[in-house]
């Protein structure tokens, strides 16, 4: 298995949703608004770490050969225990993300699945790799988030995910400036594509300012 | 035997993951049941207001009803789901104990506007409230499909409702015909018209003198001919006219060859009803088309200016 990757993931320069594309299509569909984006980041977040800790005790007792099945159960464990959580505790995340939310669920072992799968990773190097992803994972979704819905509707509602109860609020734009577009699958792809080139590129200039 | 701890760590894996989560789901069923029924619950106040609900098991071979609740001390309450033309139609029945339909609520309604969507309409609610758990309701001409899916779902929910309370329905109150919606008008249009192009003006194809009245048969395109869709013929219009006294005793629409359901509305008696004994000696005389089906209304009130021109 080619591991090489495994180091490339960051907050900037390779980003895991802006510039690796991994869990794009949820991605997509949750960053219509801020609230959706915090809720459905920090569930991904908690589950890429779950994750990590129980690929890397599954691999102290699984042989070479099983270890992807294993893991594959492991992953759909999760990402249904996940759901079962949402679905109990946060009623109103769940209805605003509907069938995206067991598909976020199982995004999210893409993510972790970058590290966790490779024979050689410590325990150490797979959580480091996990908290790393999941946060990049979490913070793209919000930039991305936060510029969709502003434009979209000229503010941010930031919605309490647990109940539905409104958190905080403003507004920016008046309405006649507002851009639809950006509500719609079109406009969050052409919104990913910009943030993920804005990243890369500071990413990139910060890579060669630290001299790596 | 390497490959058997394999297999064996996968076994474990799978019974065991899948202990937990079975476990797990037991555990957060009613909060997940409890979260899903708050969904419900403002369109179940709406019908029951201020009653406590309760989530019921039902036995329903239809697979219509989604959900009943219980509203304490008032009755029950169906959520029924159907599939209409373009979407899933979602909407709740509430029952009191005494068997009367109290309340109906769409939750989900997406048919096309003007059709479909008069099962969302007063006019369609009122026919359903204060209807018993025996009465059949009657499905909407115009919205064949949306309409019979409605009354299909209610239909499980009046046959669930019956069999709890122990009602027999003994079909005496089976759904009456279906009721041709009262027609509705649209714009105005002078029969007197200069602007009338060659392939719309209605063509004579027979004339009947009677008594000094006389009776033309005249053919005039209508939409489908307009739209030039494949084997379109023009609708065929019988008027009767007194040319001494100026009047239009008389106008039937005797075929037609438009829309089903759109442009057919000339037949409607009340369009025909307009021109009876409508006088003439007014050259500004306006005739009233059908909303929604303007081409067709205007092709009758063409073949009745062939008529007229003839006559003069």
């Amino acid at each position: 298995m080619n591991h090489v990757e495994n180091k490339k993931i960051g907050f900037l320069g390779n980003n895991p949703v802006l510039s690796l594309a991994l869990g794009l299509t949820t991605a997509l569909a949750v960053t219509g608004s801020v609230t959706t984006a915090l809720g459905m980041g920090v569930l991904t977040f908690i589950l890429v770490v779950l994750a990590a800790v129980i690929g890397a005790l599954v691999k102290k007792v699984t042989p070479k050969e099983m270890l992807i099945p294993v893991n594959l159960v492991m992953a759909a464990f999760l990402a249904k225990l996940g759901e079962l959580f949402v679905l109990a505790y946060a009623s109103s995340l769940a209805t605003s993300v509907g069938i995206f939310l067991p598909l976020l669920a199982v995004n999210s072992l893409l993510l972790f699945a970058s590290g966790a799968l490779t024979e050689d990773a410590t325990m150490g190097d797979s959580f480091k790799n996990a908290l790393l992803s999941g946060c990049a994972y979490v913070v793209a979704l919000l930039v991305v988030a936060f510029f969709r819905e502003l434009i979209s509707t000229g503010g941010i509602t930031l919605l309490n995910p647990l109940n539905g109860g409104e958190i905080f609020s403003f507004s920016l734009l008046s309405q006649q400036f507002t851009l639809s577009l950006f509500a719609s699958p079109a406009g969050a792809l052409l919104m990913t594509a910009f943030v993920g080139g804005l990243f890369q590129a500071f990413g990139k200039s910060s890579e060669v300012k630290g001299g790596k | 035997m390497k490959n058997t701890k394999g297999l064996l760590v996968l076994l474990i894996a799978v019974l065991l993951t899948g202990g937990i989560l079975l476990f797990t789901e037991a555990q957060l069923r009613p909060l997940i049941e409890a979260a899903g029924s708050g969904e419900d619950q403002a369109v179940l106040e709406k019908i029951f207001e201020g009653a406590s609900f309760t989530e019921k098991e039902f036995i329903d071979e239809t697979g219509l009803i989604k959900k009943l609740y219980e509203a304490e001390g008032a009755g029950y309450a169906y959520i029924l789901e159907n599939q209409g033309f373009a979407d899933v139609i979602t909407f709740a029945l509430g029952f009191d104990l005494d068997g009367n339909i109290v309340g109906y609520e769409i939750i989900n309604l997406n048919d096309t506007p003007g059709y479909g969507s008069q099962v969302g309409e007063e006019a369609f609610i009122g026919s359903v409230v204060g209807k018993t758990s025996v009465d059949g309701i009657a499905t909407i001409s115009g919205s064949t499909v949306s309409s019979k899916a409605v009354v299909d779902a209610i239909d499980a929910a009046r046959a669930n409702y019956n069999e709890t309370m122990g009602i027999e329905d003994n079909g005496e109150g089976a759904a009456p015909e279906p009721v041709a919606p009262p027609l509705e008008f649209g714009g105005k249009l002078p029969i007197f018209r200069d602007t009338v192009s060659e392939s719309r003006q209605g063509v004579i194809i027979d004339t009947v003198e009677e008594g000094g009245n006389v009776t033309y048969t005249v053919e005039a395109a209508g939409y489908a001919v307009i739209e030039q869709y494949d084997g379109a013929k023009p609708n065929v219009v019988k008027i009767t006219i007194d040319p001494a006294n100026q009047l239009i005793i008389k106008v039937e629409v005797l075929e037609v060859h438009d829309t089903k359901g759109i442009g057919d509305k000339i037949m409607h008696e009340d369009f025909m009803k307009q021109f009876e004994n409508l006088s003439y000696a007014d050259p500004s005389v306006e005739a009233d088309t059908i909303s929604m089906a303007t081409v067709s209304s205007t092709s009758v009130v063409n073949a009745i200016l062939a008529a007229l021109n003839a006559n003069n």
